[in-house]
């Protein structure tokens, strides 16, 4: 009773060999392969195996047996506590022999939720955030008015309709408008005009899809992408990587066609920036941070460091970057910080500390969710470093400083 | 469990050693640390064999330090509650699991402070709950490394784990295998005293040396799955990083050549490691890239890799491995090996739970150590384990004919010894596959037995029960009486090492 969709996982489950490898694994400069120093945030801070994938597959074994039922303090202890950094998966390659593939950590938890979700076990704060995003008044994780989304494109007027379409998000949006903002000033310095959504754009899903809410997710997605499709756009860009994972994996996993391309704005700006002439160089120590929905899920590392490099910036990797990179705590759609704000806090504090560390002055990111929850990092840990998403550092290279928001630097 | 003594009063007094945040005893968690590695199926609650009277822990404690492992064992002896230690929870006989129901689970991973380098005796010191993972990038600091790096591809096995399962590993065939290269333990006896063995037994010394001083107390705790008391500190001998590395891939004619060679190798002292292979999923990939027929050819293939301080060393190594592996009629792959997924230095080997996928099922090992010249003998009695109509339907249940099973000899000890592996896969999605999968691979365990291996793996399953029937009465009364002796109350690890059950 109660583990259909964990049901579909069965084969999964039982192929976690419980090797322990998703705990805290430590190879850097010891194999030549891979260069970990812990894997599983979570676990770091908590030290217990039941917060790791190979825990957690373990509990699933013991549901799928009828030894464990869900309830709610499984799914508030366990199951909603995972970041969705995906770390778990990376690891779980092994390299012994081609065409081995890893557990697919992140689809078990995604059923447990959704498992979590039709028992009603999902904690009472990410319920308010689904009901918040599936509200037509609303349509937004933070529960604020629908009407206020295109604030920040009030003076740009932006088209409604064009071949490419940028989609904001709503972090960027509602709470870091100087982003989308500096997508647009740089495209159209590049000669490229995109069309908007404004008011009609839809949060993507992605809180849903963590959360467990499949079925209003998929409503949601459809509803979205019916919107964009009537735009004509063939291809969307986005600056949030969050959103843009969403519409390149989440969906396609829950068998939703996507009928346009996709693009993360760090392809999108690389030719723009071989063409246009700089400003000024930037020429600081930086350090970048990879997101996890970026990096790992969606697979973009080069990317933002190949435009990190063009700008001039002497860039210095953190002890964990790239595949082997560190949450920066917020959890998949910022679950995290939502519901165990005092086990986010301390993750983004060690990643803070990592990222100081490497004596750079500057950290990048190129999503919202990262960007703001480092800032408040940088702020409880009284580290002193000047914060970018990636559009704002190419406006202000590009001499493209905004002047109605009176910090690029969030 | 604990019959004078309620749950939350259990917990309460835990938590008054070792803190709230490191007591759990949620349902959740005590299932989670029910069981340990899940290849074998020894796990409480999935299978039939097991099911009806076995049960997790009743609670989970995280000591820091030996002063809270001290306090939990004084207080366990005082109400006679089982502790069962548990380093990474990798050991695959369950010797980590409560296979007896309740009793206090030891998570020892949050000892795992690397405590300092001694130059003087080149040896380092450090909690024994540190990882192997961790161990090495702290000597990598050093320009050191432990040798022994481990068991293959398990970062997270701790350093405690291997002493008390008699791990063997990586590089296991330079350096000899990981007890080989213990200097000093420190361990809380099951009557909660701390003893020192070897050089530190003399409290005036400050270095770090197995022997002196008495009998060798070091070798009492190794091997012993925690029945004779809880390993909290410990002393590895440590080596400089070598700078050249090189690795091949022969293809002997025989098993018998391939097992003569590379023992020939060994006794020179040629290889860091190798990876002989008998049958299986590897041997698939050899026969691709040699162009031999198919489940045709019984020819054996080594991957062998060699290290060294010195280029000009390295070189006559090289050329000294290339003589033997000629005078037994090899044939050499042109390219580099490692090119082919998997390397006989595996330290980039991940041996998660892909392999289990790549199979479609869940892989039942049976690990023993073997002299390498007994390998061919031991691959005949696979062969024709397999062959049996009745065990080739009971695998055919994966549909994936003779990649069902595999033996191969990754190396893993010193002096001609090699850790000698077979495994086979079985659907373990239902108890009724579990249980017929669980019983299969005792059967395999009997007959190693019963062939004169030696199991490292003796926790409270796997090869245990049909070793110590062949035991002789003196010595299982020996052993009997060194844990009467040592754990008056019975309550370190009841089950492992077949005692105080
Ligand atoms: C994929 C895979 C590959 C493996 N390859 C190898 C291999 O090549 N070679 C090999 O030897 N093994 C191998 N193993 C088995 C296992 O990983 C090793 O034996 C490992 O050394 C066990 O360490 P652990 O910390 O996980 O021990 P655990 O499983 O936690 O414990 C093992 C035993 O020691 C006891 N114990 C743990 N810590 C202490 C302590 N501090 N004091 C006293 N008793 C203690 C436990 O009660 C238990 O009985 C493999 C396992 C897997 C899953
Ligand atoms: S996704 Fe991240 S937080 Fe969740 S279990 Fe895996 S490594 Fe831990
Ligand atoms: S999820 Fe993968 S890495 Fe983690 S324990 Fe299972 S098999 Fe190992």
């Amino acid at each position: 009773m109660g583990v259909m969709k964990l049901e579909e996982f069965k084969n999964e489950v039982w192929f976690c060999g419980c090797c322990s490898m998703c705990r805290e694994t430590v190879s850097k400069g010891i194999a030549d392969k891979h260069a970990w120093v812990g894997v599983c945030p979570v676990y770091d801070v908590l030290r217990f195996d039941h917060y790791t994938s190979r825990g957690r597959n373990t509990i699933a074994k013991y549901l799928l047996e009828e030894v464990l039922e869900y309830n709610q303090a499984l799914a508030e202890d366990v199951i909603f506590r995972c970041l969705g950094c995906k770390a778990c998966e990376q690891i779980c390659t092994p390299t012994l022999v081609p065409g081995l593939k890893p557990i697919e950590n992140m689809k078990i938890i995604k059923a447990m939720r959704e498992d979590c979700w039709n028992m009603g076990l999902v904690p009472q704060k990410l319920k308010e955030v689904c009901m918040n995003i599936l509200d037509p008044e609303k349509n937004n994780p933070y529960g604020l008015d629908k009407e206020l989304r295109e604030e920040w494109a009030e003076d740009l007027n932006l088209p409604k309709q064009a071949d490419t379409l940028y989609f904001a998000g709503c972090a960027a949006a509602y709470q870091n408008q100087n982003t989308p903002e500096a997508v647009i000033k740089i495209l159209r310095k590049a000669g490229q005009e995109v069309a908007y959504l404004g008011n009609d754009e839809l949060c993507c899903g992605h809180q849903l899809i963590w959360t467990g809410d499949i079925e209003g997710a998929r409503k949601n997605a459809e509803e979205l992408i019916k919107r964009i499709k009537e735009t004509g756009a063939k291809k969307v860009i986005f600056s949030c990587a969050g959103c843009y994972n969403t519409f390149k994996n989440d969906y396609k996993d829950m068998g939703i066609s996507v009928p346009f391309k996709v693009e993360h704005i760090s392809k999108t700006f690389l030719p723009i920036l071989k063409k246009l002439e700089l400003k000024e160089q930037f020429k600081k120590k930086v350090t970048y941070h990879d997101p996890c929905h970026l990096g790992r899920h969606a697979g973009e590392y080069k990317g933002p460091r190949k435009i990190i490099r063009r700008i001039g910036a002497e860039l210095v990797e953190m002890e964990r970057s790239g595949k082997e990179s560190w949450c920066c705590g917020a959890g998949s759609g910022g679950t995290c910080l939502i519901n165990y704000p005092d086990l986010n806090q301390e993750i983004r504090s060690r990643r803070i500390k990592e990222a100081q560390a490497t004596g750079a002055n500057v950290l990048i990111t190129a999503c919202p969710m990262c960007l703001k929850n480092l800032r408040d990092a940088a702020h409880e840990n009284k580290v002193e470093m000047d914060f970018y998403d990636l559009p704002n550092l190419v406006a202000e290279v590009l001499g493209l400083k905004s002047e109605q928001y009176d910090s690029w630097k969030g | 469990m604990t019959k004078s003594l309620s749950q939350s009063d259990l917990v309460a007094a835990l938590e008054g050693i070792v803190g709230a945040k490191a007591v759990d005893d949620s349902d959740h968690a005590r299932w989670t640390y029910a069981l340990s590695e899940a290849w074998s199926t020894v796990s409480p609650g999935l299978t039939e064999e097991l099911y009806l009277d076995l049960g997790p822990p009743d609670v989970i404690v995280k000591p820091k330090t030996t002063d809270h492992v001290v306090d939990i064992v004084k207080f366990a002896n005082k109400y006679k509650i089982p502790i069962i230690p548990r380093g990474g929870g990798t050991g695959n006989a369950s010797g980590s699991a409560a296979l007896t129901s309740g009793g206090i689970m030891l998570d020892l991973l949050d000892m795992n402070a690397f405590i300092k380098y001694d130059p003087v005796s080149r040896a380092c010191r450090f909690q024994a709950g540190i990882t192997w993972g961790r161990l090495c990038y702290e000597l990598k600091k050093f320009g050191l490394t432990p040798g022994f790096m481990g068991p293959h591809g398990i970062y997270g096995a701790a350093v405690g784990g291997g002493i008390s399962i008699d791990s063997t590993g990586i590089q296991g065939t330079k350096y000899g295998q990981e007890n080989e290269n213990i200097q000093n333990l420190q361990v809380v006896l099951p009557t909660g005293e701390v003893i020192e063995t070897g050089s530190l037994a003399n409290t005036k010394t400050d270095w770090y040396f197995r022997y002196c001083n008495g009998p060798d107390l070091a070798g009492l705790f190794m091997g012993a799955c925690g029945a004779f008391g809880i390993i909290t500190e410990a002393t590895l001998r440590t080596y400089p990083l070598p700078e050249y590395h090189s690795d091949f891939l022969y293809l002997f004619p025989s098993e018998m050549d391939q097992c003569k060679a590379l023992t020939e190798m060994d006794s020179y002292e040629l290889m860091s490691d190798y990876m002989g292979l008998a049958q299986g999923f590897q041997y698939a990939i050899i026969e691709n890239v040699f162009n031999l027929e198919p489940g045709k050819t019984q020819k054996g293939p080594a991957l062998i890799h060699t290290s060294a301080y010195d280029e000009v060393i390295l070189e006559r190594k090289n050329m000294m491995i290339e003589k033997i592996a000629t005078k037994y009629k090899a044939i050499k792959f042109p390219g580099d090996p490692t090119n082919l997924g998997f390397g006989a230095h595996d330290t980039n080997e991940m041996l998660g739970g892909g392999v289990c996928k790549f199979f479609g099922g869940m892989l039942h090992k049976t690990c023993s150590v073997l002299p390498l010249m007994k390998c061919p003998e031991m691959n005949q009695w696979h062969y024709q384990f397999f062959k049996n109509p009745k065990i080739l339907e009971l695998l055919s249940t994966t549909e994936l004919g003779n990649k069902c099973w595999s033996i191969q000899y990754p190396g893993g000890c010193k002096h001609g010894f090699v850790l000698h592996m077979s495994m086979f896969n079985m659907d373990a999605t239902t108890r009724d596959l579990r249980t017929k999968a669980y019983k299969l691979w005792h059967e395999i365990l009997k007959q190693k037995i019963e062939l004169g291996t030696s199991p490292y793996w003796v926790g409270k399953d796997a090869f245990m029960p049909h070793l110590t029937k062949k035991f002789t009465p003196q010595y299982w009364n020996f052993l009997k009486t060194l844990k009467k002796t040592l754990d008056p109350n019975n309550i370190m690890n009841p089950g492992a090492l077949g005692l105080g059950i």
